[in-house]
């Protein structure tokens, strides 16, 4: 008896736990999504952003987020790939593997501002790329890599060794044994991982700041040559993005409408991160089943 | 004796296996004949399951295994700094415990090792996919499904379609590593009668915890017992006739 009203009073106090857990992420959301959400509009989503004036949008901005996510992605998911792979399928348990698995250890708790200043130092000033999609790219390179390298790398993991040794006992190679049983098994959560970490970078602040730069010059929408200034492809323009955006004119919008600007952009960030969210899951279902019937 | 030599298909002598400092193989002197089934029984932990990986160098995939001996495989020295595992392991074809099916259909699991050779004739692949089927006793069942998952089997069909896999690759020798134990009696008798058929044409080493399924399909038996061979005869010979204490105890159930 005794024991059971025990287990009653630790079931309620973890549900208690849970639940509060939950109505704060679900405080947050609304709170966000109510202030926002009535300052979205068609005009909002695609106009540029007026400094001095109302009626402003985050156009621009938004482009820029997209944008700045894929050459990011491009960049770091082939990289945490091939890391991935080593890590899990041909590192020996040496001090070599040790130090690298340190490495991206530590990689992954560096605060993304010092992530940030370490990019501004490096490419802006070193390397002279100036605020450019470019150094906003590397350096969202280097915040996401050791994360995307983490994840993919669970979902290899995650393939049980009788699939290896099916391979091996077929007669395939290592190399061949990885790239067709595993990495094929593995692609559902691996693609679980990539957009769940686009989510993440996408809401990403503080690693632009010092970067990809404050400023959002106007775009010509119908130049694609990536080699014009004002082309929205060109990786070497000064790119704010969303996230940039709202931390911006919260600290020094002088707009008269800053306040409607600021909650409809960080509903609009709130909302696509949300999607990445959901999306991840729904692809990755949908993925396994079309791969495992094929 | 030139006659016997034409008959064997894998020749090992002396063969001791370290799992780092622990000697868990005692020198095994075994031949295996070109037909038939030869059955490896013995308590856990005895090493029958040990010997059998050594057979294709599965131990290779794992760290601080050593293994030492000669293994002769149709005139190939197992062993050899030069032998290709990759080649070897298509020569001797693996059926593990768990069924492993790759995650994709049921053709494609078939054809897995035929298409990374480079057969890319259709009438080719469609040929050994109906054939491996045939073979492993699972073709009816699977006719009509072969393009949808082969995880969506049963734990039975699976293991038969991994053994269709493995057949598809024309193997001389087949191990079997307890190949029914993680399967209900109806899917293992199906297993079974699909081993009884194959042994017209394929030499096969099966390890197995159950005798009776020593006694139903093999044709030889040796009994292992803590990394040493006891004994190794006909078949009947080991259940009826045994000729060491050790193999007598363990048949009739006194230990093991």
């Amino acid at each position: 008896m005794k024991a059971k009203t025990a287990d009653k009073i630790a079931t309620g106090f973890i549900y208690a736990i849970s639940g509060i857990v939950a109505l704060i992420l679900f405080a947050m959301l609304s709170f966000i999504l109510v202030r926002g959400v009535p300052h979205l509009s068609w005009h909002f989503l695609t106009s540029p952003a007026r400094a001095f004036e109302a009626g402003g949008g985050v156009g621009v901005q938004l482009f820029n987020s997209f944008y700045l996510l894929i050459l990011a992605m491009v960049i770091s998911f082939p990289i945490a790939l091939g890391a991935a792979i080593y890590l899990n399928e041909y590192a020996k348990k040496n001090y070599f593997t040790a130090i690298v698995r340190t490495a991206i250890e530590i990689l992954s708790s560096l605060p993304s501002v010092v992530v940030g200043l370490f990019g501004f130092l490096l490419f802006v000033v070193q390397f002279k790329l100036g605020f450019s999609i470019l150094s906003g790219a590397i350096a969202l390179t280097l915040f996401n890599l050791p994360l995307l390298t983490r994840s993919i790398e669970t979902s290899l993991a995650q393939i049980p060794d009788l699939q290896r040794e099916a391979g091996s006992a077929l007669g395939l190679s290592r190399w061949e044994t990885v790239l067709h049983v595993i990495l094929p098994a593995a692609v559902p959560s691996i693609v679980t991982g990539v957009v769940l970490s686009a989510g993440r970078v996408f809401g990403e602040a503080a690693a632009l700041i010092y970067t990809a730069g404050q400023s959002a010059p106007a775009l010509n929408f119908g130049d694609w040559n990536p080699f014009n200034i004002s082309s929205p492809l060109n990786p070497m323009r000064p790119a704010e993005t969303l996230a940039v955006h709202i931390w911006k004119i919260n600290s020094e919008g002088i707009m008269p409408d800053v306040n409607a600007v600021s909650a409809g952009a960080s509903a609009v960030l709130i909302i696509v991160v949300l999607l990445f969210n959901f999306s991840a899951r729904k692809l990755g279902t949908k993925l396994y089943k079309k791969l495992t019937s094929s | 004796m030139t006659d016997k030599q034409e008959k064997t298909i894998l020749s090992t002598r002396d063969v001791r296996l370290w799992y780092g400092q622990k000697e868990a193989l005692h020198g095994i002197d075994l031949d295996f004949p070109n037909k038939g089934i030869t059955a490896l029984i013995g308590p856990s932990g005895s090493g029958k399951t040990t010997y059998l990986r050594a057979l294709n160098r599965m131990h290779d995939l794992e760290d601080g295994v050593t293994v030492t001996g000669s293994f002769n495989f149709n005139g190939t020295d197992i062993y050899a700094p030069t032998t290709d595992t990759v080649d070897l392991r298509k020569r001797i074809g693996m059926v593990f415990q768990q069924p492993n099916p790759f995650p994709f259909s049921i053709y494609e699991n078939v054809i897995f090792g035929l298409r990374l050779d480079g057969v890319k004739d259709k009438a080719v692949l469609d040929e050994a996919v109906e054939r491996s089927l045939k073979q492993a006793s699972v073709w009816d069942e699977v006719k009509d499904d072969l393009h949808k998952s082969a995880l969506g089997l049963s734990g039975g069909q699976q293991q038969r379609v991994s053994i269709a896999r493995v057949l598809a690759m024309s193997p001389e020798l087949l191990l079997l590593d307890e190949p029914t134990s993680a399967l209900d009696p109806i899917s293992s008798r199906n297993i079974e009668e699909t081993l009884l058929k194959l042994r017209e044409d394929y030499a096969m080493i099966i390890v197995t915890h159950s005798m009776s399924q020593a006694s139903r399909i093999s044709d030889r038996t040796a009994f292992f017992l803590s990394g040493d061979l006891i004994e190794v005869d006909q078949t009947k010979h080991i259940f009826l006739n045994p000729q060491k204490q050790e193999t007598q105890d363990y048949v009739s159930g006194r230990f093991g």
